[in-house]
């Protein structure tokens, strides 16, 4: 009989190496998220969305009418100097002035409440992917402030993106049809941008890193900023469902390749990098279609508590969502962000997905009434944070499919842009966008600038860089929906670089 | 309805020949007021224990706190609130018939009235008015002092009906209506 030492030698068999395998241990995320977007637990409803509209005039108009006073100060046209009026209606006919208020774009094409009641029309839930645009002349854009309203009118609006609930200042005169025409705008820009590391404190991180001897080369300086950049990794449009298959083995693949399973040690040792993934909405699948073979008569005779048929809900896609959190939290922490087909409220701001709905990793979120953010940190959408020292603001993707709506083309980098530079995360709401009735304080408003602005759910990838005045530079990404591309987004925590990822079977 | 009813049923269908208990006449036990007080309030502690704490500390908390604004409106006299209301009523040219409309009102209620249609302020429906002016010296508007003073005195001599404006009462009283 042949025993295994006489083989040894030969060289087809060997022994298993003495040598310990490599264990790579992940970098730590210094994470520090803000509850600018928390809604209070008795929220009232009483009030009209008249105060939205007045907080951000109020708290955005100084700003602009500071830019607007450096750049058209002085100004002649024909003979006469442009003068700042206090309000609207104060601007009076063949006079050349300017004035600050909030944009309106009435569309014809927008969904009317009194249209739909004069009508008998009942809607329950908000019209999607339904363009607004109507190429015809038929939108006029109005400027408005709490006095008045008066209709724009003039070349020079073609060049701007300008959509309902952006605050700008226009120079022009009243003409004789009572429009404003125009000859310039102004915009407030990015508002101060915080420095890095403003909230939280940078970890020391590189005394755990000497001790791998594998690593990438590590300077012995003791700078926190000698380890190699630590990534964060973002992703949205997971679209977990019960019936749609077509990307469940991509989703399966992300798994393993977030947690390093099934590639070599190289890419280990860079995916080891990444510190954070971050959600950014529709983690969930919209609801499927009518089942076209089921009867209608037979759906309606189907058990009805309470006008509700628990018969039609389908557990399977939160399940998925859970089974695929809870294997990947043990290695990575998350942040969660609710999009518009996850279970969260409809109107924005929405509120943090509870944690009922992941049975399995709920053992990684904290307790409710805890300061200290989880492992995985479900939150609100938008949302505002610190992560590695820079500010980050995010959303799931509404507000920008929103002001899609109002512009011909699918600009969407340049509406993100422009959404900084107004320094109003959602402009369109409450118009076009459900939203809660603030009163006593509306946290679209931007006070301080975000070093990255990420909008999830997005149909393709787009990055851009935008600079303002005072020096500040925001990254902007639009993160695309893995269930349509396939793609997932790296940046890098000390440059802020993007790369993209495609997990392709 | 009292349980005496099923007692007496019980009572009179058994046939027994004893007298039964009446309670036609003697609902409750005379007892000395006090006992019967510390009788009521004793489960109710335990139950109200709980819940009014933090409640009565928040009210002691805004009481005990007034705001260094607060105080400035405290100090402003009738005198300086009638100054104020007549040098906004010199600036009306339509002083005389409206006049007649303002009869019935304390310069209080006029100043307050004011105050609600300055929309530089904002909306004055859906909120009350000293939410209102708080909210507008936040934001850094710089509503007049005057204002908070009436808001004080009211609040003070417990007038509750100053709170809402009085738009914001006509609107809400047409929706009742309709």
């Amino acid at each position: 009989m042949v025993t295994l030492e006489d083989v040894l030698d030969s060289g087809m068999l060997k022994k298993p190496s003495e040598d310990e395998p490599e264990v790579l241990e992940r970098s730590d995320s210094d994470y520090h998220p803000l509850h600018t977007f928390t809604l209070g637990k008795d929220l009232q409803y009483r009030q009209q969305f008249a105060d939205i509209y007045f907080l951000r005039l109020t708290k955005i108009k100084p700003a602009v009418e500071e830019i607007a006073s450096i750049a058209w100060e002085g100004t002649v046209i024909g003979g006469e100097t442009a003068k700042r009026v206090e309000r609207v209606l104060d601007v009076r006919q063949g006079e050349l002035c300017w004035v600050a208020g909030t944009v309106y774009v009435d569309m014809p094409l927008k969904p009317n409440i009194l249209e739909d009641v004069s009508k008998d029309r009942w809607i329950s839930a908000p019209s999607t992917a339904q363009h607004y645009f109507s190429d015809d002349g038929r939108d006029a854009v109005m400027l408005e402030d709490d006095s008045g309203r008066i209709r724009l009118v003039g070349s020079v609006l073609k060049s701007h993106i300008l959509v309902t609930g952006c605050i700008i200042a226009a120079m022009g005169t009243e003409n004789i049809n009572g429009e404003f025409d125009v000859i310039d705008i102004q915009i407030a820009d990015l508002p101060p941008q915080p420095g890095r590391w403003e909230l939280s404190k940078p970890s020391q991180n590189d005394t755990k890193k000497e001790p791998k001897p594998k690593s990438e080369d590590v300077e012995m300086s003791g700078s926190p900023s000698a380890a190699p950049s630590k990534k964060i990794a973002f992703v949205s449009g997971l679209e977990f469902s019960g019936t749609d298959t077509s990307h469940a083995m991509d989703l399966n693949l992300l798994l393993e390749f977030l947690l390093g399973d099934v590639v070599d040690p190289a890419t280990q040792a860079e995916l080891s990098q990444i510190s954070r993934l971050i959600i950014a909405g529709n983690s969930i699948a919209s609801e499927a279609k009518e089942h076209p073979a089921e009867d209608p008569a037979e759906r309606k005779s189907a058990h009805k508590k309470y006008g509700y048929d628990s018969s039609s809900y389908n557990p399977l896609p939160s399940q998925l969502l859970d089974k695929f959190l809870s294997e990947l939290l043990p290695s990575m922490p998350i942040t969660l962000l609710p999009g518009a087909h996850d279970p969260a409220n409809a109107s924005y701001p929405q509120q943090p997905i509870h944690a009922a709905m992941f049975p399995k990793a709920r053992a990684y979120t904290v307790l409710p009434g805890s300061t200290e953010p989880g492992w995985l940190d479900t939150v609100t959408n938008p949302w505002e944070g610190e992560v590695e020292g820079w500010r980050f603001l995010g959303t799931g993707g509404q507000n920008l499919d929103d002001m899609c709506k109002y512009v011909p083309d699918n600009n969407r980098l340049g509406l993100m842009e422009a959404m900084c530079r107004w320094r109003c995360s959602a402009p369109t709401a409450p118009d076009t966008l459900w939203a809660y009735p603030f009163q006593d304080d509306e946290p679209f408003v931007m006070k301080k600038c975000p070093h990255l602005y990420f909008v999830g759910c997005q149909p393709e990838f787009g990055t851009r860089v935008i600079q303002g005045p005072d020096g500040q530079m925001v990254r902007l990404i639009a993160v695309p929906s893995f269930a349509a591309t396939r793609e997932i987004i790296l940046v890098d925590t000390e440059t802020l670089d993007v790369s993209r990822v495609k997990i392709a079977t | 309805m009292p349980a005496t009813r099923k007692s007496s049923r019980l009572s009179s269908g058994v046939g027994s020949k004893q007298s039964t208990l009446s309670f036609n006449h003697k609902v409750t036990k005379s007892v000395p007021k006090s006992a019967k007080e510390a009788a009521l309030d004793k489960p109710s502690p335990l139950a109200k224990e709980i819940v009014p704490e933090p409640e009565t500390k928040d009210e002691k908390a805004v009481e005990e706190v007034p705001t260094e604004i607060e105080l400035k409106a405290e100090k402003v006299s009738a005198k300086e609130i009638e100054r104020y209301w007549s040098k906004i009523d010199s600036t009306r040219k339509a002083k005389a018939a409206h006049k007649k409309h303002g009869e019935g009102l304390s310069t209080g209620e006029k100043v307050l009235r004011y105050f609600d249609v300055s929309s530089h302020y904002g909306p004055c429906i859906g909120t009350s008015r000293m939410k209102r002016w708080q909210r507008a010296q936040r934001l850094g508007l710089n509503p007049p002092i005057e204002v908070l003073a009436v808001l004080l005195k009211e609040e003070a001599s417990g007038d509750k009906n100053i709170e809402q404006a009085h738009m914001d009462e006509l609107m809400n009283s047409t929706a009742a209506g309709a």
